[in-house]
């Protein structure tokens, strides 16, 4: 009794420490997260506890955990209050790469755009082998939310990274061409084209392209370019516009008109399509029928401007001045916008920081009929 | 500059290309597809910065022989760089007048000599040059024997006309300060007689035109304005990244007025711009007087640099209507106005009717316009395969002539831009040459034209003409501060008729006047013009170079239309000769 009493108080102790350590262990926020993890699609209510643990025990500060309790949030539909949580992450670039890029989709997909924008920008600010893909989405995110600068930086840093990327080509070349520069836009969508291996970007790359050699009217480029996609064999009704439209420009208006009205009418019927019918029927010296198509480009686009010169022009032909004079008096009116909106540009470029000029650009662009810029700009 | 919203299908690409929207699989380094080969950053220059690969020597195919080095002709236009002022004044550049100053039968050359700018002594003109013809390429510089070394302010256009119809052609060169007026004193020298024709005026002038728009015989004098700046203060433009100093856009600066000035026929001018309803908002460049609208009298056009351009119907009573935007040629095809510069006039879809060709700024298309008859014009660049060839390019002097004589008007353009450092082309650029197929199309021919057109120039000024009489159209290029280029047609066509036309009730020079040439095949038409290919005067005399089926002996009837609204045709002229066509000589045509 007595040499077993000796025993036990040491046993105890060292089975307690081991017993602590276990339990300690088995609360660690590492254990915790990986716990959390495994039931983060299975049990949000269990994840969010162990999550919760975890990062108390952390002290606060464990930006892995705190990344998924934002997802887990986006899952639950809570965006703002996951926006909200992830803005108190200490350093957030310290969270896995791939945890980040996760949370930057699902915040993307349900449009949470300014989390999903932080989330990637906090991967490629990591050190870890995901910053080559949070660039590429953080490239993409800012181009379509229309951040230039912003999207230009994280194109170049992808860049720096890949001087091949074809992602960041394609970025790069919408930015161009947002920045009112075809002809820069048209070299990096080349470059695209040359560096991916995704059929899919290298077809939307050359769809893109094909738009921009007409806009620039490089008949000859276009065609090139027409005569790849057709090869891919992945044309749409849609790529049929492409080739009306060239076809137009080939000086073979009626050929662009026929094609046009073989398409279905979902097509046929489009703004873009009325709009090329209406310059073919100018051309074929049909300016009744460029009216009619041009009126319709119009209904769908009251400010677009182009359209009003031509239905003008075509009106003038039939010999009705008086409504000819009113849609070039339009054109010159949304001309004289368009050309507000350039030295508006301009100014802010070089200080951004002016509310009422911001305010004018968004009025502007409104009068234009660009009510997407206007919102996206008062955002 | 704009063009059709071609709306592309917001397709979300990366949506499906990019695993980051909810995906769980992230491709990391390596994995993405893409690959990492390396590709050089595209330049949007590129394409017209670099020469060509290749060495530049004369080949046989070349339809230009630059014969300057053997010609004799060595000068320079100076626009003033050196001073670094980076002025606007130093973007417009200079000119050339082919001119048979002394009524010998062959084309001399006058050529604007621009000027210099310093802190010292401010803008200071350069004299210009007059080169005398000797015949077989061969000039000689007689600007001093001339009387034309006077001092002159710092100097743009030369228009060349006979304003005081003696018969022979008198000067008129644009400066910025005080215009100059040069009576022609018929012995080879010149007089300074703008004081007393009452020209004296100051102004931004650059390009100008001949015409008798009242249709008094007498020829009147239009002056285009550019813009009203100084020297002092002058703007400093910062621009571009490392926001370096270059040239400041018109933008910044109110027009300078246009000028219309009636000739009185005693030697002296009085302005009529008011009276007639001259636009004072046009940042005029380029100025062109020919028949726009085929009606016998002459019309006006004035290429506008950034705003709308002009154009002055002629209405035969002595006044005008101005008609640019209903007539489809103020802006471009959608309606906007583009940066505009040189401007001429040719019949190229062989309708009789003159289209109207105009180069601009860079981004954007050079326009021509095509003639629709009853004062209308189609916006027709795309049309006839010009669509997108300019944009690259700041299009200065131009010419639509029938250079490989196939009897289409072909289309030349100098290029050179305006911006030292911040365009987004280069300051020398490379000029163009487009081949007219069958008044339908235009094809680019530039790699054949000969060495000139494969290097890059920052050129200007545009003239044509046939120097060596042979039957093909010569051209002379000035530049910017590189001495102007003598370019000698190497595809004369083995026939042709060459029409000089001497008015008598009309201009003496006849501009104005439209010309058919009429052989069994076809029928030619050319028009007389003041003003074309920026800032220069082209060949006064039209050169019909015929088809290779003509037979020989075959004689041709020429049908002219007065620009005093008079018809008469010329019979049986032979071919590879000069004939002087004197109004009323001829066999009248009721009108």
């Amino acid at each position: 009794m007595h040499r077993r009493q000796r025993w036990t108080i040491p046993l105890g102790i060292v089975a307690i420490g081991i017993g602590a350590v276990i339990l300690w262990n088995r609360d660690s926020p590492e254990t915790l997260y990986r716990q959390a993890r495994e039931v983060f699609r299975s049990d949000a209510a269990l994840c969010d506890e162990l999550l919760a643990r975890g990062i108390d025990r952390s002290g606060g500060d464990f930006p892995a955990a705190q990344v998924l309790r934002c997802r887990l949030m986006g899952r639950a539909g809570q965006w703002v209050e996951a926006l909200g949580y992830f803005s108190t992450i200490e350093q957030p670039q310290r969270a896995p790469g791939d945890e980040l890029i996760m949370l930057g989709g699902e915040a993307r997909a349900a449009g949470a755009v300014v989390l999903a924008r932080l989330a990637f920008a906090a991967a490629s600010d990591g050190e870890g082998e995901f910053r080559q893909a949070a660039l590429e989405r953080l490239a993409a995110l800012e181009q379509e939310l229309g951040r230039l600068d912003t999207a230009r930086e994280a194109a170049g840093r992808l860049l720096e990274l890949d001087p091949g990327n074809a992602i960041a080509a394609f970025v790069t070349a919408r930015i161009e061409l947002a920045d009112l520069n075809p002809a820069g836009a048209a070299d990096w969508y080349e470059r695209s084209i040359q560096t991916t291996t995704s059929p899919e970007l290298r077809n939307s790359a050359r769809r893109e392209l094909i738009g921009v050699r007409l806009d620039l009217g490089d008949a000859a480029a276009a065609r090139a370019e027409w005569n790849s996609l057709a090869a891919s064999g992945s044309l749409s009704d849609a790529d049929q516009l492409f080739l009306a439209d060239l076809l137009r420009l080939e000086g073979e208006a009626r050929a662009a008109v026929d094609l046009i009205e073989s398409l279905p009418a979902a097509i046929r019927m489009s703004e873009r399509a009325l709009l090329i019918a209406g310059l073919a029927r100018l051309d074929l010296d049909e300016p009744q029928a460029a009216v009619d198509a041009l009126l319709r480009v119009l209904q769908y686009n009251p400010a677009h401007k182009e359209a009003h010169f031509k239905v003008g022009t075509a009106y003038r032909r039939l010999g009705n001045d008086e409504v000819a004079e009113t849609h070039f008096a339009r054109n010159q009116e949304l001309t004289e916008y368009a050309v507000q909106i350039l030295d508006l540009r301009g100014r802010l470029a070089k200080t951004p920081d002016q509310p009422e000029l911001i305010a004018e650009l968004a009025r502007l662009y409104r009068l234009t009929g660009r009510n997407e810029l206007a919102d996206r700009l008062e955002r | 500059m704009s063009s059709p919203s071609r709306c592309f299908p917001l397709i979300i690409v990366f949506a499906g290309i990019l695993a980051g929207c909810g995906s769980e699989e992230i491709s990391k380094p390596g994995e993405s597809g893409d690959s990492s080969a390396s590709v050089s950053t595209p330049d949007g220059s590129s394409a017209n910065v670099e020469a060509p690969p290749i060495k530049n020597q004369p080949r046989e195919t070349d339809w230009f022989e630059d014969v300057t080095l053997r010609s004799g002709v060595d000068f320079t236009y100076r626009n003033g760089r050196e001073g670094k002022h980076y002025t606007i004044l130093e973007t417009v550049g200079g000119g050339v007048a082919l001119v048979d100053y002394d009524n010998d039968g062959d084309l001399d050359l006058f050529i604007t000599g621009g000027g210099t700018i310093s802190e010292s002594e401010g803008i200071r003109g350069l004299p210009p040059a007059l080169y005398r013809n000797d015949g077989d390429w061969n000039f000689t510089e007689v600007t001093a024997e001339s009387g034309l070394t006077v001092e002159m302010d710092y100097s743009h256009a030369c228009v060349v006309g006979d304003f005081d119809r003696d018969g022979w052609p008198d000067l008129y060169v644009t400066c910025y300060g005080r215009d100059r007026l040069f009576r022609n004193r018929r012995d080879g020298t010149f007089e300074d007689v703008t004081a007393a024709a009452g020209l004296e005026f100051q102004s931004w002038s650059t390009a100008a035109a001949w015409l008798d728009y009242d249709a008094d015989g007498w020829p009147d004098l239009f002056v285009a304005g550019y813009v009203e700046w100084t020297l002092d203060p002058n703007d400093v433009c910062l621009t571009g990244e490392n926001q370096t100093r270059d040239t400041c856009p018109p933008q910044r600066y109110p027009a300078a007025a246009d000028r219309l000035y009636r000739n009185r026929g005693d030697g002296s001018f009085e302005d009529v711009s008011r009276r007639l309803g001259v636009r004072a908002d046009g940042k005029g460049l380029g100025t062109l007087a020919a028949d726009f609208n085929s009606d016998g009298f002459v019309d006006l056009y004035v290429a506008n640099d950034q705003v709308e351009n002009h154009l002055y119907f002629n209405d035969g009573r002595g006044g005008f209507t101005e008609a640019a935007r209903r007539s489809g040629t103020a802006f471009n095809e959608f309606g906007a106005p583009e940066g505009s510069m040189g401007v001429d006039a040719a019949d190229v879809d062989g309708d009789g009717l003159p289209e109207l060709f105009v180069t601009n700024f860079e981004l954007e298309d050079n326009s021509l316009y095509l003639n629709r008859g009853r004062d209308q014009f189609d916006h027709a660049t795309v049309r006839f395969g010009l669509g997108g060839k300019g944009r690259p390019l700041v299009g200065f002097g131009t010419a639509l002539a029938d250079f490989d004589g196939d009897g289409r008007p072909d289309l030349l353009i100098a290029n050179g831009n305006v911006s030292y450092h911040l365009g987004i082309h280069p300051w020398a650029q490379f000029p163009a040459l487009h081949r007219n197929r069958d008044g339908k199309r235009f094809e680019e021919v530039t790699g054949e034209a000969g060495t000139w057109f494969r290097a890059a120039h920052p050129a200007r000024g545009v003239a044509v003409g046939d120097l060596d009489n042979d039957g093909g159209l010569d051209v002379v290029i000035v530049s910017q501060n590189e001495p102007a280029a003598l370019l000698r047609n190497r595809r004369p066509a083995s026939r042709w008729v060459r029409l000089e036309l001497a008015g008598t009730n009309c201009d003496p020079r006849a501009v104005g006047a439209t010309v058919t040439l009429t052989t069994e095949e076809m029928s030619f038409t050319q028009f007389v013009k003041s003003g074309a290919g920026y800032l220069s005067t082209f060949d006064p005399r039209l050169l019909f170079p015929l088809p290779e089926s003509t037979a020989s002996g075959a004689t041709f009837r020429a049908t002219i239309r007065w620009p005093d609204r008079t018809r008469e045709t010329f019979e049986s002229i032979p071919a590879n000769q000069t004939h002087r066509i004197v109004q009323g000589h001829g066999t009248q045509i009721e009108t």
